[in-house]
């Protein structure tokens, strides 16, 4: 399996938000993962690139244990940092560095972390601004550009990184209903080209639409866990049924 | 009144006035450039998860904003040597002499005002949005590198503002170190005036110098906000307008979140 989540458990003081998550993704599957406000699936997507530390459980990607050994032992914060950048991560509010234009921001972290040099940055930046429909925005700040944009240029941002899976967290949800398609095209986009993705969403017909498994959370449990296909032919489980029909 | 000692005074200003007016510009800079420094030292330690760190910057912010900085001038110059712990000496960087009173003057002004900055600086750092922070670690940055590309940046809106207020005050507070016998402008005025008994002329011209040093200042202060706020400007108007813009008030008090 190329990311495999192993009875990831998160607490927050006394609040158990994830119970005993697991699940297994090949390279270039898309997982949506749903459910409800409250249900812990930001706080699991947040786990499986150690921007919050899992309270037990082990994350394999592609054969390398993701912030602790096999045993679950926690490894060093510089390693952990390190890692980070196997996962590209989009947020809900974009979260664009508002100091630095659009360039900047995506060259950022390649310049830094990667050690490219800044014009191979700069080119690489170009082409994802291409890809991503924002090229004539390069030099704008942030504050400048439309939700839609903001966030097409934090997907932008992500992928730079060149990373082995991308992590959206609600990437429509802080959006206007107008702008939604612009950042589903570019992250339909992706799928086809087969990245490996995890999306946690409230648009079930996206969901439907790109992915291939679709995970259901309820307050930390997987509820369900199967082929898009399956998922909405199945109205086996109540709670599922009931989210389901109020959502649609 | 002696108008024409004043305007003598004002415009031909003697060549130990002019003097002790670049020490109190450059005694400032210097113990500013320090104060920064240190104080950014001190706001991330008093922001660490380490107790003993927090409790060290604690203390050391509790003790040089409590004493006045008078008391450590003459605690660090004239005590020092007479119990035998440290003698400040003359020194020559670049053909400048620099005074031993001076050099305590400095010590002294900086380690206050590292004091002062750790708290602004914390503010800064506490006013930059979470999600900033997790954006740069998402892509991989270290510790040190979303603090020094991301974090500190980000706070420096909220940091100048009560920077230059601390600044303007640092100007003025190098009055205070004529108390161990520095040059600077109030020492000078002071001697001048006792030699001519023109208390009056001499102390409008000092008051007149200090108005001079702080206006320029501002200046500087307008110009870095300028800088600061390059994300919000529109990049199709003049160096002037923007100035303007970024000079009237409405536009900050109806900011949204950055």
């Amino acid at each position: 399996m190329f990311l495999s989540i192993n009875n990831l458990n998160k607490h927050f003081g006394t609040n158990h938000v994830l119970k005993n998550v697991s699940t297994n993704l090949k390279k270039g599957e898309v997982m949506s993962v749903i459910g409800p406000s409250g249900s812990g699936k930001s706080t699991f997507l947040k786990c499986i690139n150690y921007l919050e530390y899992p309270s037990s459980g082990t994350i394999n990607l592609n054969g390398e244990f993701i912030g602790t050994d096999q045993n679950g032992k926690l490894m060093s914060e510089r390693i952990i940092h390190k890692q980070r950048k196997k996962f590209g991560m989009v947020f809900q509010n974009f979260n664009l560095f508002w100091h630095m234009n659009l360039i900047e921001n995506i060259i950022e972290a390649p310049i830094r972390v990667l050690k490219i040099e800044k014009n191979r940055a700069i080119e690489i930046a170009e082409d994802l601004l291409e890809k991503v429909g924002l090229i004539d925005k390069r030099n704008s700040f942030p504050k400048k550009l439309s939700g839609g944009q903001q966030q097409r240029g934090a997907i932008a941002r992500a992928l730079a990184m060149n990373p082995e899976v991308m992590l959206f967290d609600e990437p429509t949800s802080a959006l206007d209903p107008e702008t939604i398609n612009e950042v589903l095209k570019v992250i339909e986009k992706l799928a086809i080209e087969g990245m490996t993705m995890l999306i946690v969403t409230h648009e079930i017909n996206f969901a439907k639409k790109i992915s291939s498994r679709i995970m259901m959370l309820d307050e930390g449990v997987v509820i369900d866990d199967s082929y898009t296909k399956d998922f909405f032919n199945s109205n086996s489980n109540q709670r599922k049924y009931s989210f389901l029909n109020q959502d649609l | 009144m002696d108008w024409a000692f004043f305007a003598d005074q004002l415009l031909t200003p003697t060549d130990k006035f002019i003097k002790a007016f670049f020490l109190v510009i450059y005694m400032s800079l210097i113990s500013m450039f320090f104060g920064i420094i240190i104080g950014a030292f001190f706001a991330i330690l008093r922001l660490s998860k380490n107790f003993f760190f927090q409790f060290f910057s604690f203390l050391y912010i509790w003790i040089f904003r409590s004493v006045p900085v008078m008391v450590w001038f003459v605690l660090f110059y004239t005590g020092f040597a007479m119990a035998g712990i440290f003698r400040f000496q003359d020194i020559e960087i670049f053909n400048v002499v620099i005074r031993g009173n001076v050099q305590a003057a400095i010590i002294c002004l900086s380690m206050r005002e590292a004091a002062y900055m750790a708290e602004v600086i914390r503010g800064g750092i506490l006013s930059v949005e979470n999600g900033q922070i997790d954006a740069s670690k998402s892509l991989g940055m270290s510790w040190w590198q979303s603090m020094y590309r991301i974090i500190l940046p980000q706070s420096l809106r909220v940091v100048v503002p009560p920077m230059g207020n601390n600044f303007n005050i640092m100007l003025k507070t190098t009055a205070l170190a004529s108390v161990i016998g520095v040059e600077e402008l109030f020492l000078t005025t002071r001697t001048i005036s006792a030699a001519t008994f023109k208390v009056f002329e001499m102390f409008l011209v000092l008051a007149i110098a200090y108005l001079i040093i702080t206006m320029g200042w501002s200046l500087l202060q307008i110009l870095m906000e300028y800088r600061l706020n390059r994300h919000e400007q529109d990049p199709d108007k003049n160096f002037i307008e923007k100035i303007k813009e970024n000079f009237s008030f409405s536009k900050n008090i109806h900011r949204d979140g950055a």
